[in-house]
């Protein structure tokens, strides 16, 4: 893709997850959603600028602050909203729910809530991707959080060692629901964790398309050229609560104030116009048809079907 | 048994091991992953000489990362490979409940996508390896939807579920006993034919009572019944195999028939499998039952080392034979 | 102690085995009197033996009628010890609460009346066999059962396909000596032909060609051969690093990666690499069948899909779909020694890459003369579709990256 419709690509998908986060807010508020709703307000650049980086048949292990990669891929927005909503139509039918919306045909992996267990299956990914010879990549996602876990280091370990094409992203957003940084860890980032696994890390601002879109390309370059796996640890902010039942008062006020004033969203859209891609109209025509395609999707899937009971032990197996 | 010491025999072990080698020469989407698989063939040898025939790629030598090559392998079978995951022991697949539980077996519900696993599993008791090296994990896994499990008994019956176990599009936990690994050969040459999952066999017909019963128990249950056939008393032993899902019919038909039922496991006994098939024996056969249902099982306690505690603890012929005559005549 | 109490029906409860190896029992204590009422359960008498002092519960419901050992004495493992039964009645099923279901169901069934069965259970319970028993000595008959005719099935249904056309090219005449052969064109031989004389004039053809070094790639060829050879069953050919550098190309230069529509007036750029691969067939012919999406294969993969082509080739099982689509061909006449060649643009493509025989050849590495494995990678484009610069940076993109990537990488 040209540099400048890349470009506008990744500012239309990161405007769109805004816009359909934004609604989705709105239709929890209403009493819409079945329970609570995860966002990524402020995840915007990363989920993208990673996404971006790949192609329709390598893999995504996406969590739940990664709508845009979704968006990236195809995944529609009336489909993540039918998720919220126990719909019929929903990627899985109703069995799951919420945030766990991936779609295999689209290369991305369902998450389950038991973070970063998507992180080996990843890696199962890649190695797939490697023993059938292609050149493909997988890319898995968690947050700070999770990096606790014993999975984190089973599947970076395991994938250094077995040289996989995967790509490991870190979105520090400062909190774990509600346990800061300084109660996770004790060291100075998570980039420098790659070292210990034999493989490189980088940490880039979280906030900045760009600079995350370059990382990824340089770390899935790396892995399709068979040099194994590369660590992104990508900084921001979790703007809403861990939930939206969740006020996330435990943010003190002077930090949640400093990272408000960097808008990964507006920062796109500004730096489209310093480099001419596009004017502030049309910048602002992007964001407007984002909420007007947010709106006519929520309008679409209110009034589809639940699924009803058919069979259910019966899916419970493959044939 | 034959006699003819021109045929060759076949140990559970080497059955096992020779299904597992036609499949991946069968089918290229077929590999191997576990600790030790490789260079050193296996803590109990099942694959030794796999790395010389199959190479690297197909069989992996992990680090010691049982969540973290069970979520790998979830990952490759959903991009359709169908990987064979070893754990050196049952006892360790403790380490991968997470990916086993909340990833692989309930992938299938929530997605329709297929996640063709099969887990490798050397349980069971009898060789004085203690408590973290003997355990019977049927129990926690049977309670999960969507994870088949198999416990074979016999040479044939290993290699033909485990045939059964890849080719399936489900996760499949293959229970093999280590206890049987070297004790029991069949002649050969092994039929290479699957055995189809979900289905029981009966290995000894009788009509006074059912001895319901799997893996290790199968044995004890043929020597039991022909002792007692030796009183006149007739044990019919059934060899389920495949503990989900259960062979419901041939259950049925085996109670209905004689009207009484034991179960045998070698697991312990409170919310053991046989819990479960008793349980089933009632609801699907009371009214043809002239007994209460006895479960024989291990005692709850974990299995201890030393060699008459574990006697102790599991499953012996005596009591295995006592209870039959009793259910049969009381 | 009293008479025993009159019953037409009672149930006999013998002395239990209490173990293994136990053949008597004593009575040490009757913790009911005769008469008394008797719950199932209930604690009946103390029973002492050799190695255990047990109570003992009562199998039966009913009244105690009549204990017929009393408190201290031994005896046999099987003894009747007590009548237990329900007084003055006569014709009431016995030890009602004993009777398990099929006992029930079977006697109900067929009409047995279980006051006249005598049970042979250690305890004197009435066992399914006891019934069974009892029903065989009343002769009862079993109903009659109906069979189903067997299935019948259909024959298979048979279909028919119509032969293909052809058509044949226009030729110059021949003139024809004693000393000449004449051989009919065979129908791919005429295809061939026809194919390759509409290329050349449609498509303006400029050929050039680029020399690489390719010491990096054998060496690390001789290091995976015999690894690779076992597992893929192929040996790792030149041609997949040139199918694996080639594509990489192609995506930094898609308008080699295109075709010209000049009724259309456009040039389509194909955002995939349908690779085509020309093979031989024997020397009877040419064909060239096309491995998909082969910008997503690595090595291996490249390996794997060109074996599956002359497999396909061997076994003539190419279908048309596997023939069609191709965006940019590769010929591969080195393996049969050619030194440099132009090959012929596979139309629609824009441009063929022929891979010529690699050999060992002097070579200047820096101020030094050095013996390396070189190869001639010659290309014919259309320059409709582009110029001489871009088929030179292309060729030299090839170039780098055979010479330079990190082929280890790909074969781990």
């Amino acid at each position: 893709m040209a540099e400048r419709d890349l470009a506008v690509r990744m500012f239309e998908v990161m405007a769109l997850m805004r816009a359909v986060e934004d609604r989705m807010v709105t239709m929890y508020r209403q009493g819409e959603l079945l329970g609570s709703l995860y966002t990524g307000h402020w995840h915007e650049a990363i989920a993208v600028g990673t996404a971006a980086a790949l192609r329709p048949t390598d893999v995504l292990a996406p969590l739940h602050r990664d709508l845009g990669a979704h968006l990236w891929r195809g995944l529609e927005p009336w489909q993540v909203m039918a998720s919220f909503m126990g719909k019929a139509a929903s990627p899985t039918g109703g069995r799951d729910g919420t945030l766990h919306y991936g779609r295999l045909d689209l290369n991305i992996i369902n998450p389950v809530s038991h973070i970063p267990n998507n992180y080996p299956v990843a890696t199962g990914a890649a190695f797939a991707l490697k023993y059938r010879g292609t050149d493909g990549v997988a890319m898995a996602y968690c947050g700070d959080g999770a990096t606790s876990r014993g999975d984190f280091h089973e599947a970076l370990n395991l994938a250094a060692v077995q040289r996989l094409p995967c790509v490991f992203i870190v979105e520090n957003n400062q909190y774990a629901y509600s346990t800061p940084l300084t109660l996770t860890t004790a060291a100075a980032d998570f980039a420098s964790k790659a070292v210990a696994y034999g493989m490189p890390g980088v940490q880039v601002d979280g906030i900045d398309v760009f600079a995350v879109h370059e990382a990824a390309d340089n770390a899935v370059a790396r892995a399709r050229a068979g040099h194994g796996p590369s660590l992104i640890e990508a900084v921001t902010m979790r703007m809403h609560g861990h939930a939206e039942h969740d006020p996330a008062d435990y943010v003190p006020s002077e930090l949640a104030e400093t990272w408000a004033k960097r808008d990964p969203v507006e920062e796109c859209g500004a730096r489209l116009v310093e480099l001419g891609f596009l004017d502030e109209d049309g910048v602002a025509a992007v964001q407007a048809q984002a909420r007007k395609t947010a709106l006519e999707h929520r309008n679409k899937v209110l009034d589809m079907p639940m699924p009803e009971p058919d069979d259910e032990e019966g899916r419970v197996y493959a044939d | 048994m034959p006699t003819d010491t021109a045929v060759t025999t076949v140990s559970y072990l080497e059955a096992i091991a020779e299904a597992l080698g036609s499949e991946m020469e069968a089918d290229p989407d077929v590999f191997l992953i576990g600790e030790d698989v490789g260079q050193f063939g296996g803590a109990f040898k099942v694959t030794k000489g796999f790395l010389d025939r199959f190479g690297p790629r197909r069989v992996v030598d992990s680090p010691i990362a049982e969540s973290g090559f069970t979520g790998l392998a979830c990952g490759a079978a959903l991009m359709g490979l169908r990987p064979v995951v070893e754990f050196q022991f049952a006892d360790f697949i403790s380490c991968a409940f997470d990916q086993i539980i909340n990833n692989c077996s309930r992938h299938h519900y929530r997605t329709g996508n297929p996640i063709p696993v099969t887990f490798r599993a050397p349980f069971g008791a009898r060789l004085r390896a203690g408590p973290t090296h003997s355990q019977s994990v049927e129990a926690y896994f049977a309670h999960v939807p969507g994870l088949k499990i198999v416990a074979p008994a016999t040479p044939q019956d290993a290699a033909g579920l485990m045939i059964s176990a890849i080719r399936d599009n489900n996760p499949v936990l293959y229970l093999e006993s280590k206890y049987l690994y070297r004790r029991i050969e069949v002649p050969g040459p092994l039929s290479l034919d699957p055995v189809p999952i979900g289905s029981a066999n009966v290995v000894r017909e009788g009509r006074r009572v059912s001895l319901l019963t799997y893996s290790v128990g199968v044995h004890q249950g043929l020597e039991a019944a022909e002792q007692l056939a030796g009183e006149g008393i007739s044990v019919e032993v059934v060899d389920l195999r495949t503990l989900v899902p259960l062979d419901v019919a041939t259950i049925a038909a085996s109670v209905n028939k004689t009207s009484r039922a034991v179960v045998l496991h070698e697991d312990a006994r409170r919310l053991g499998y046989g819990a479960e098939i008793a349980a089933t024996v009632q609801e699907e056969c009371f009214w043809r039952l002239d007994g209460p249902v006895v479960r024989i099982a291990g005692k709850n306690t974990p299995i201890p080392t030393s060699p008459l505690l574990e006697d102790a603890a599991v499953p012996q012929l005596p009591e295995i034979i006592s209870t039959l005559r009793r259910v049969a005549t009381t | 102690m009293s008479r025993p109490l009159q019953s037409a029906m009672a149930d006999v409860f013998k002395m239990p085995k209490l173990g293994e190896s136990v053949t008597t029992g004593t009575v040490t204590r009757w913790l009911k009197a005769a008469g008394d009422t008797v719950d199932f359960d209930e604690p009946l008498l103390e029973v002492a033996t050799d190695k255990v002092d047990s109570e003992i519960p009562s199998p039966y419901s009913g009244v105690l009628l009549e204990i017929m050992v009393p408190e201290g004495e031994t005896v046999e493992v099987g003894a009747a010890l007590a009548r237990i039964g329900v007084p003055g009645e006569s014709g009431g099923p016995a030890a009602r609460a004993l009777l398990s279901p099929i006992v029930r169901q079977l006697a109900a069934r067929h009409g047995i009346d279980l006051a006249t069965v005598q049970g042979s259970g250690v305890t004197g319970r009435i066992m399914r066999e006891d019934v069974e028993a009892a029903i065989a000595r009343a002769s009862v008959t079993p109903s009659a059962t109906s069979s189903a005719p067997p299935a019948t099935s259909s024959a298979p249904s048979a279909t028919s396909s119509a032969p293909p056309a052809t058509s044949a090219p226009s030729a110059p005449a021949v003139r024809l000596g004693p000393r000449d052969e004449a051989q009919p064109l065979s129908r791919m031989r005429l295809a061939i032909g026809e194919r390759m004389v509409e290329s050349l004039r449609i498509a303006p053809h400029v050929w050039t060609s680029v020399e690489v070094d390719m010491q990096a790639i054998e060496e690390v060829r001789r290091r995976h051969k015999e690894q690779f050879r076992r597992e893929e069953r192929t040996s790792l050919t030149y041609l997949a690093f040139i199918a694996r550098a080639a594509c990489d190309a192609l995506r930094a230069f898609p308008v080699v990666n295109s075709s010209i529509d000049m009724q259309a007036r456009t040039r389509v750029l194909h955002h995939y690499v349908n690779l085509g691969i020309a093979v031989d067939l024997s020397e009877q012919g040419l064909v060239v069948p096309v491995i998909r999406d082969a910008d997503g294969l690595n090595v291996r993969g490249l390996a794997r899909a060109i074996l599956a082509l002359g497999e396909a080739a061997d076994a003539a099982t190419f279908t048309p779909d596997d023939l069609a689509g191709s965006t940019f061909t590769i010929t591969n006449p080195g393996p049969f020694g050619g030194y440099a060649s132009a090959p012929i643009i596979n139309q629609p493509n824009s441009a063929i890459l022929s891979a010529n025989m690699v050999s060992r050849r002097p070579t200047a590495v820096g101020d030094a003369v050095a013996v390396h494995y070189m190869t001639i990678l010659g290309f014919s484009y259309d320059h409709r579709a582009f110029d001489g610069v871009t088929a030179s940076r292309f060729l030299a993109f090839l170039r780098d990256t055979l010479q330079d990537r990190d082929w280890e990488a790909e074969l781990g």
